[in-house]
């Protein structure tokens, strides 16, 4: 398993793992679906299903804190920025610093350079949020939303899973 | 029904819903509460749950906008600082406007007199968050806050609940 295998898994997960339609009760759904997927392996985690403009969904399991809430949204704007799942960009990156170019003056305080935020993509509109989970090792975050997205869509949680480090 | 009968029953109220112990899980299930009560009546809310140092649970239904977390925030800034139901601080103020006076330097960009935020008061521990919701008429949003909280605790509201509004 190569850096380059995963950077086309995460690549298909993204390219194929599109919503026909996205609203709050499947955002809830979805963060449900993380929730208990982290109860289940005992993980401290934040959740979040976020709209570009607005949230729709915010869960922790016991023991999360409030620096979980910061990667959450700061790992949300990189999507943002980059239209790509966190992980993604992470593996692209290799072992280049986690910050960005400084000619792109964004600030650390507001990105975060690390995995577990995944796009969420609507047929016929594009990226429109993304969910995103802090709490476990950056690669588990980015698999426990995959894994949730998928269920949600019906494709099994197993769907394209990353290997096992 | 006075405005003196609604102050007087949520003084009840705060002193009824205290929990003997609060964390994650807790905040998900009255999140969940809120939300089914929310679907079954037809209501476009969002609801939070958060401690003061951090955000626990929040959820948005149709209907609701982008507005809406702005008024929970401040709302619940408001029990924060008064450490009281937001809706009591609407009905004990003596002035007109939902907003401080400017003496009181609490700015309305950060804390607005609006109902729908109740403290969660934790037995031992004192008021360690809140529980609100925007979305409905701010005796409403109040409401379905405490008709959420009463079963988690065990507690039949009976003659706490709010009367409904009589014209």
């Amino acid at each position: 398993m190569t850096v380059e295998s995963d950077l086309k898994i995460v690549a298909e997960q993204q390219s194929t793992l599109v919503f026909d339609r996205f609203d709050e009760d499947m955002a809830f759904e979805l963060g449900r679906l993380v929730r208990e997927a982290a109860k289940a392996i005992g993980g401290a985690v934040v959740v979040g299903v976020y709209l570009w403009d607005r949230t729709l969904f915010f869960g922790a399991t016991a023991g999360a804190t409030d620096a979980n809430r910061a990667w959450v949204e700061r790992k949300v704007k990189l999507v943002r920025l980059t239209h790509k799942a966190s992980y993604h960009y992470v593996l692209e990156r290799g072992d280049k610093p986690r910050l960005l170019d400084p000619s792109w003056a964004l600030d650390a305080k507001d990105y975060a350079i690390a995995g577990g935020a995944f796009p969420i993509t609507v047929k016929g509109i594009g990226i429109v949020g993304a969910a995103v989970v802090s709490g476990l090792d950056e690669r588990s975050d980015h698999e426990i939303v995959r894994s949730a997205v998928a269920q949600l869509l019906g494709k099994g949680a197993d769907y394209l899973a990353l290997p096992k480090l | 029904m006075s405005k003196q009968d609604d102050m007087r029953l949520i003084i009840e109220q705060e002193k009824a819903l205290v929990f003997p112990e609060f964390d994650e899980a807790i905040a998900f299930k009255i999140g969940v509460a809120l939300r089914d009560n929310a679907i079954k009546a037809g209501h476009g809310i969002v609801a939070d749950v958060r401690t003061w140092d951090r955000p626990l649970f929040y959820m948005a239904l149709p209907g609701s906008t982008g507005d809406n977390p702005n008024w929970v925030r401040r709302k619940a800034n408001t029990v924060q600082r008064l450490m009281k139901s937001s809706y009591r601080v609407v009905l004990e103020k003596s002035w007109d406007g939902d907003f401080f006076p400017p003496r009181r330097g609490l700015d309305n960009m950060d804390f607005v007199i609006a109902g729908g935020s109740f403290p969660v008061r934790v037995r031992g521990a004192g008021m360690i968050g809140a529980i609100t919701v925007s979305g409905l008429h701010e005796r409403d949003d109040h409401r379905v806050v405490v008709e959420a909280i009463a079963p988690h605790l065990g507690i039949d509201l009976g003659p706490l609940a709010l009367p409904p509004l009589q014209n």
